[in-house]
């Protein structure tokens, strides 16, 4: 892959490489570091890929994942990772949102993610994991009533 | 539409900060520059490694050629001492040197 390729690959899917990583990282800063680490280990490896956006996807993916794994999974959030557009802020934090989203197991929290905010099908989901179809709608069911249960007992 | 999704659709993600893409271009370009860098150190190095043994084989072969023509005007010899003694050497005798004739029986 040249870097041409790449650099138009990054430049048109930057926002779904963006939501991939911070999906993972659930920060702005370490999300868009890890989208830039991938794009440097991509070109340093000089490897050919049959889908490229897929394969810049899944390294992504795996930057993330190295930079998630680097940090403590309970340190104190920077910044909330959820912003409020309307007047639901009101009876809804993005700062209570973002914690339900901490409690989520990653599969599941990656899926509501990209499948909500990102605008992934389920079956592009399922590709960049590698998983089957049916597999990604599980977590993206068991992801959004864990959501509520958890969203329920912090809101009594 | 019940409580959770209206909660999740009032809210998004942040947005990439402005400098994002900026950023991701410049490492790219960055990348490249080092890397021509790098591939330039590379391909003079090897230039340079390749010129030297072409000199050294040519000084190598015009030295063979200069060994061979000497030993075929008769200037270079083995003495026969050394070569009763086993030991392969061979002593050449340069120019300085003036020819020592071979022993004979009589």
């Amino acid at each position: 892959m040249t870097s041409e390729e790449l650099r138009d690959c990054y430049v048109k899917h930057r926002r779904r490489l963006y939501f991939v990583a911070l999906a993972i990282t659930l920060d702005r800063q370490t999300a868009e570091d890890a989208v830039h680490n991938a794009l440097v280990h991509l070109l340093a490896k000089n490897h050919r890929p049959d889908n490229l956006s897929a394969y810049v996807m899944r390294a992504v993916r795996n930057a993330a994942i190295d930079i998630a794994r680097s940090r403590r999974w309970d340190e104190p959030m920077q910044q909330e990772f959820l912003v409020g557009t309307d007047e639901v802020l009101s009876t809804m934090s993005p700062r209570m949102l973002t914690k339900a989203f901490r409690k989520l197991r990653r599969a599941e929290r990656e899926t509501i993610v990209l499948h909500l905010y990102a605008g992934m099908t389920f079956q592009e989901i399922a590709d960049l994991r590698c998983r089957s179809i049916n597999t990604v709608s599980a977590w993206y069911r068991r992801g959004l009533v864990k959501l509520r249960t958890v969203l329920e007992v912090n809101h009594e | 539409m019940n409580e959770l999704d209206k909660v999740l659709q009032s809210m998004r993600p942040q947005e990439p900060s402005p400098g994002y893409l900026d950023r991701g271009l410049a490492r790219i370009d960055d990348f490249n520059a080092s890397s021509h860098l790098v591939s330039s150190v590379w391909r003079y190095a090897t230039i340079g490694l390749a010129l030297l043994f072409a000199v050294s084989l040519m000084l190598n072969v015009t030295n063979w050629i200069d060994e061979r023509r000497e030993a075929a005007s008769g200037k270079m010899f083995v003495s026969s001492e050394l070569r009763q003694e086993g030991d392969l050497l061979i002593r050449e005798t340069r120019y300085e040197y003036p020819r020592i004739p071979e022993k004979t029986n009589e």
